[in-house]
């Protein structure tokens, strides 16, 4: 079976490079606050993940402190996009490249676990996934898990990505391209990065706007998941579908 | 003529995947490929090809590689170095998929906002406007200076933010401030006036008249809430949109 994987629609672009402040004084500073909430074990582990990829480098804890002052926590560094790691490392910084690269190698560990029978079984592992892809959006994302009969993933792609409240799903084109696939069952998921996972109005409607068009071609939305503050609503659950 | 490759030779291999990395991301890459470059910063300069396509065969693919023991990796001829990186990987794997939720200051009630006001601008320099920019919930995502803008500004600014550039006149001064408002990603923002000496709240509130209008006209353009302005002086404060000086 060939590789499940995620594609994005467009470049990452959900960091905004913004006209800098820098003359005014910064006076209840978040950035402060923020690198405060990592804990030591994630500083550890991130210094040592620095130190691992240059050993040569000089400055760790000062680029730990700023990657955290900016990024919140470990998970947040590691999720960073190019462009925001850039904007602290350097244009094309190893550094950079190598956060991008364990990023991605997180994400296919925990796509592999998902690839081990069938992906609803593990509930746990199925949340460790999601939150490792959308975990740390800043926007509504839109994905479609598309699974054969037998539950197994088939592919994982994203279909839409909007704004902080938002995100924009076509019924039609998801249909579309679960007929490309083959797949029999459909698996919404979006992220509400608010923190409040509930579902709005608008997200039952849509699940049903697409259930019912899958249900003319014979396919079926298992289910609708949204994630938001480390949790995770699963609409099946719920008694939506 | 000069040749187009200086070498023939796998020269400057480890650069062109990295560029390969920064400019298009690692999600084409295969996955033997994401091990070769993950062993490069342990093996300083042999092919790394070779061995990533041994350990997949070892371990049956990237994942179980990179969950084999320290033991398991040096015994299939993983140098120190690479062990290092690659066991950290799972742990990292493991905070992404279970992150902690940042707690973030609610301030979407009037008293919640007047006391993060009292807690967070006693030492804030008199003059000033703050900024608060709010996610969805209310919450708070970012607290700002505002520098001063434009013509109007008046004599009594020794308080005020020092800029070495000229402060930018109303309109740009409004766009600048929305520009950080959609980099925040917020919902909303709330602006607040930290009156200074000599200054009543009245009058700092007349004076930010068109600032608060420009921003009130802009802001629903992208989808941003102007909560309020509010000019504050000690315990006292006095707010925009209780006022009627502008439409709300």
């Amino acid at each position: 079976m060939a590789d499940a994987s995620g594609y994005k629609l467009e470049p990452d672009s959900t960091v905004l490079p913004m006209p800098a402040w820098q003359k005014t004084a910064a006076f209840s500073s978040l950035s402060v606050e923020r690198s405060l909430l990592a804990t030591v074990p994630e500083r550890v582990l991130l210094a040592r993940l620095l130190l691992a990829i240059a050993p040569k480098e000089k400055a760790i804890d000062a680029l730990v402190e700023s990657l955290l002052a900016q990024f919140g926590s470990l998970a947040g560094v590691v999720s960073a996009p190019k462009h925001a790691l850039e904007a602290i490392l350097g244009e094309g910084a190893v550094l950079s490249v190598y956060l991008q690269l364990v990023n991605d190698a997180a994400r296919r560990m925990h796509l592999a676990r998902l690839q081990v029978g069938s992906t609803l079984a593990d509930r746990a592992q199925l949340m460790a996934y999601l939150h490792t892809v959308m975990g740390q959006e800043a926007i509504e994302q839109v994905r479609v898990l598309f699974l054969d009969k037998k539950h197994h993933l088939l592919a994982d792609e994203v279909t839409g990505r909007g704004t902080i409240d938002h995100a924009p799903v076509y019924p039609r084109e998801v249909v579309r391209r679960a007929l490309v696939l083959h797949a029999h069952y459909l698996v919404l998921v979006h992220n509400h990065p608010s923190g409040d996972p509930s579902p709005s109005a608008a997200d039952i409607d849509m699940t049903h706007r697409i259930a019912q068009a899958a249900k003319v071609m014979g396919l079926c939305v298992w289910d609708h998941i949204i994630i938001g503050g480390g949790r995770m609503v699963s609409l099946r659950e719920e008694g939506f579908l | 003529m000069g040749q187009t490759f200086a070498s023939t030779g796998p020269v400057g291999h480890r650069k062109r995947m990295r560029s390969r990395v920064a400019r298009y991301g690692p999600m084409g890459l295969a996955d033997y490929e994401i091990l070769e470059m993950l062993l490069f910063p342990g093996v300083p300069r042999r092919d790394t090809k070779p061995l990533a396509k041994a350990l997949i065969n070892t371990f049956g693919s990237l994942s179980g590689v990179l969950g084999a023991s320290p033991q398991e990796l040096r015994a299939t001829g993983v140098s120190a170095a690479s062990v290092g990186l690659l066991t950290l990987i799972p742990d990292i794997a493991q905070k992404l998929g279970a992150p902690e939720e940042a707690e973030r200051a609610d301030i979407g009630e009037w008293s919640r906002l007047l006391a993060y006001c009292q807690n967070n601008f006693a030492t804030a320099p008199l003059g000033q406007m703050r900024v608060l920019f709010l996610d969805v919930r209310n919450q708070l995502l970012a607290d700002e200076a505002v520098p001063e803008y434009g013509a109007g500004v008046s004599a009594s600014t020794k308080g005020a933010t020092r800029l070495d550039a000229p402060p930018l006149a109303l309109g740009p001064a409004v766009g600048a401030l929305l520009h950080r408002a959609l980099g925040h990603n917020a919902s909303a923002l709330i602006t607040v006036r930290l009156v200074e000496n000599g200054v009543s709240c009245a009058q700092a509130l007349q004076t930010d008249t068109p600032f608060v209008q420009e921003l009130l006209k802009a802001a629903p353009l992208l989808a941003l809430e102007v909560y309020d302005h509010v000019c504050l002086k000690g315990k006292q404060w006095l707010s925009f949109r209780g006022s009627g000086l502008g439409e709300w």
